[in-house]
Order: structure tokens, then C-alpha cells, then sequence
């Protein structure tokens, strides 16, 4: 048995719009959001081609999906449970190729356009690139659902519906949530570190819907009260054109193998983590956490050194 | 042509969407407020950048240009928008610095991320000389 389902993106792009000119009137009223029209026009320009992209590239992922079908292990059909569980296995698969996208350059080249905003914001969530064609990777980390034995229809409708749920949290108009939401589902303040450059919130919080992913598997970090997040990524753009956000990571492996020495370099450059190179010049964000780490605790002692000698001064 | 259709009507409400948040407005251009300020983004933002003494602040507030402490790079701020971009121009960084009248350099970067930038210096001595610097690093 098969069924058609609606695509729930397409419903839910009106109402998308209406969250950003709500959130918009927020930031104008209280001050406690931002928006800057550049800005909002670029990551809306990255929407609008996504979008477009994504109606051409679905094709692709629709026949290797049904093709691969016929060596399904087992055929869930579309009871109830098969529903529930494939929105929670399509997301821990998300939280997976999530946490490739940051590691691995070849896949950061196309995520790294939806962080590259030094906003948060609902039209950031937008932000999305137009080349993820290159690296389909969703397409192949979501194969093993299907051969499981969930129909691909599922998969493509929960796998909506986890990016639909993903919207609301690329948002500073809600501070928190109550601690049990908190505690189980990814939410803004959980999302808010994900998008931070600070060195502390560096590569955390990949989850999409449920934030225990990040708990098991050792990345989740909370939100600090004194740490607020500067949002963007370490070498923020200096450009507003959607062709340069969506290309310069490309371009810049691109330029990177070209001028590599050696086969294992030039694979350095494609699958290493982001800001690998060679030499070490670079910097990648294990890199600068150590650096970060290395001057807190040099400050750390700094203080504590001159506390003692202040506390013995008056004795002297 | 139902696809141009909703291509058109998507174009339409992304402008829209933009026209509302230039209407309702709430957002300034960031300025830059002095050299020590400056010094401090780009410290935070390079994280290995030291400010050394000599620096320079655009007249309009819009750039500020720091030799590195050890003088091997100069650390460039640029207010972008309601926000800062940093960059560390080292050797090579620099496709061309150009004069303009009043003081003002046109940079051009190697950086396929920020092409072109314009700082307002005010004074022609002091862009010729930091052009020039920026030319060797």
C-alpha cells in the first residue's frame, strides 16, 4: 500500500511569515530581538532558493528512496506506531548528520550557509542552502530508515515536519521554556548556543526536535547567564550576496585542493573539520576551545594568585 | 507556469517581508566608538590577534585599522549593518589598496567572503601611508 501526502512546508510557509512580521513588531516594540533588512533580505533570498532547489533535488531523493525499497528489511506500512517512531528515529538520524555537517568540510560547505547570519532571528531558520546537492547527505544517512522498513513517504513527511518544528527555536523572543521542555525537547535557548561562536558554545547542541541526543552522545551545553551568545560563524562575511553565502565554502575548498601538495592533503582539506589545514595555521573549533580554555585558566590562576597575595598584604 | 506563478508570488512575499522590516525599522548602523573598542572586538573575534599601539579609527566610525602587537598583521574591523566583520590582513591578504579623494582607501581583498571595503580615513597623508602598509602585509 501507498499513499500521497501533502508536503506540510508549503502549508506552513504562511504562517512562517506571519511569525516573522510578529517577531518583527517584537523586536521594534521591546528590543529584544534584531532584525537588519540586509540581512533578513539575504537569508529570506537563501529560503526562496532552497525552496526552489529543493523541488528539483527531491526528484532525486524520491527515486534512490523508492529504489532502494524493494531491499527493505522489514514493511511497517503505515500503522500508528510506525509514525511515532519514525519522526524519533528520522531525528536521531538528523542529529547525526547534523553533527557531520560541523565536522566534516564537505558537508559544513553547504550547512555553514545557514549559520552564517550574525542575527537570530525567525528569518535566519530560512537561511538555508541552495547546493545541497553536493552532498545529499540526508539522502543517504536517511537510506537506513527505508531499508528498516519505513515507506519513504513517511520518512519525507516526518522529515518535514522536523525541519517545520525547527523554525520556532532561531528565536531571542523567548527566553526559556519551562524546565521540563527544557529538559527533553531542543528549544530557542538550547538553539540560541548552537548558532553562537563563543569558544564554550562551539559544536554543541546539534539536535533538531529532542535535545536528549546531545545528552547521550556528550554535546549538549546550556545556555549561560553570563555568556551571551555572538552569533555567526569564526570568520563572519562580509558580503550580503546570496551566491557569495551559498558558494564561499565551496570556493574555498575549491582554491584549498588546488593548491594542495599532496593527495592526503587535498583530502585534509575535503573531509577534515572545518579550519583543518596542513600546517596547523588554521584554526578548528577544538583548536580554539583550546586556546579559549588555555587563557581561562591562565586568567583563572592570574586572579586567584593576586587574591592570596591581596589577602596576605594587610598581615604584612 | 504554475510554477512561475508561485515563483513570482514567493518573490513577491520575500520583498514584502523585507519592505516590513524597513517600514517598521528599529535597527542603526553600528559605529565604532574609539581605537580601545576596536582593539577589544577584534581580540575577541580573531582570538590570537594582541593590538599593538598604533592604530587608526575611520572619521565616520565605520573601520578601524590595528597593527598586531608583534607588527606582522594588522587587524581590520568593519562596522557591516547593525553588526562588526573582523579580519586579520597578514602578507598577501590584500588584492589592492586604492586612493580616493578625502582621505579614503578602497580595500581589496583576496577573500572571496569580503571583495571590497572603503574606509574613510579623512586625512590623504595618513591613507597613504596605511594603503601603503596594507599593500606589503
Amino acid at each position: 500500500m501507498d499513499i500521497e501526502l501533502i508536503e506540510p512546508i508549503y502549508i506552513a510557509i504562511p504562517f512562517f511569515a506571519a511569525f516573522i512580521i510578529a517577531e518583527m513588531v517584537y523586536a521594534r516594540t521591546t528590543g529584544k530581538a534584531r532584525f537588519e533588512p540586509r540581512d533578513s533580505a539575504a537569508s529570506l533570498a537563501m529560503g526562496l532558493g532552497n525552496t526552489v532547489a529543493g523541488v528539483v533535488f527531491a526528484g532525486i531523493t524520491a527515486t534512490w528512496l523508492t529504489f532502494i525499497q524493494q531491499f527493505a528489511l522489514f514493511d511497517f506500512g503505515y500503522v500508528w506506531w510506525a509514525w511515532i517512531a519514525a519522526f524519533v528515529l528520522d531525528d536521531f538520524t538528523y542529529y547525526w548528520s547534523h553533527r557531520w555537517a560541523h565536522t566534516v568540510r564537505w558537508f559544513w560547505a553547504d550547512h555553514v550557509v545557514h549559520h552564517s547570519s550574525q542575527h537570530y532571528n525567525l528569518t535566519t531558520a530560512l537561511r538555508q542552502p541552495w547546493f545541497g546537492v553536493f552532498t545529499l547527505k540526508f539522502m543517504w544517512l536517511g537510506s537506513w530508515l527505508v531499508l528498516l522498513g519505513f515507506p519513504p513517504v513517511m520518512i519525507a513527511f516526518v522529515g518535514s515536519l522536523n525541519l517545520i518544528y525547527q523554525f520556532w527555536i532561531h528565536t531571542e523572543a523567548i527566553t526559556r521554556m519551562p524546565r521540563w521542555f527544557e529538559a527533553v525537547m531542543n528549544t530557542p535557548s538550547h538553539h540560541r548556543v548552537h548558532h553562537a561562536t563563543n569558544p564554550v558554545y562551539l559544536d554543541r547542541n546539534y539536535a533538531g526536535v529532542f535535545i536528549i541526543w546531545d545528552k547521550m552522545f556528550g554535546t549538549f551545553q546550556p545556555e549561560l547567564e553570563d555568556e551571551r551568545c555572538r552569533y555567526g560563524i569564526v570568520k563572519n562575511l562580509g558580503t550580503w550576496n546570496p551566491l557569495r553565502i551559498s558558494l564561499h565554502e565551496w570556493w574555498g575548498i575549491a582554491r584549498d585542493v588546488a593548491g594542495s601538495r599532496s593527495p592526503k592533503e587535498a583530502l585534509g582539506y575535503i573531509f577534515a573539520p572545518p579550519g583543518w589545514s596542513p600546517d596547523g595555521s588554521r584554526m578548528t573549533s577544538k583548536r580554539i576551545k583550546e586556546i579559549w580554555d588555555a587563557e581561562r585558566r591562565h586568567g583563572e590562576a592570574r586572579a586567584s594568585s593576586e587574591a592570596s597575595t591581596g589577602s596576605r598584604l594587610p598581615a604584612e | 507556469m504554475t510554477t512561475l506563478l508561485i515563483l513570482i508570488g514567493a518573490f513577491a512575499a520575500v520583498s514584502a517581508l523585507v519592505g516590513i522590516n524597513v517600514w517598521i525599522g528599529g535597527w542603526s548602523t553600528s559605529r565604532i566608538d574609539s581605537i580601545e573598542d576596536a582593539g577589544r572586538v577584534l581580540t575577541q573575534d580573531l582570538l590570537i590577534f594582541e593590538p599593538g599601539v598604533t592604530g587608526v579609527l575611520a572619521a565616520d566610525g565605520l573601520a578601524a585599522l590595528i597593527e598586531s602587537k608583534d607588527g606582522k598583521s594588522v587587524g581590520y574591523l568593519s562596522a557591516r549593518g547593525d553588526t562588526f566583520v573582523s579580519r586579520l590582513i597578514e602578507p598577501g591578504s590584500v588584492a589592492r589598496a586604492d586612493l580616493r579623494d578625502g582621505g579614503v582607501i578602497m580595500l581589496h581583498f583576496k577573500d572571496f567572503t569580503f571583495p571590497s571595503a572603503r574606509i574613510t580615513l579623512g586625512d590623504d597623508n595618513a591613507a597613504r601611508e596605511w594603503a601603503a602598509r596594507l599593500s606589503t602585509e
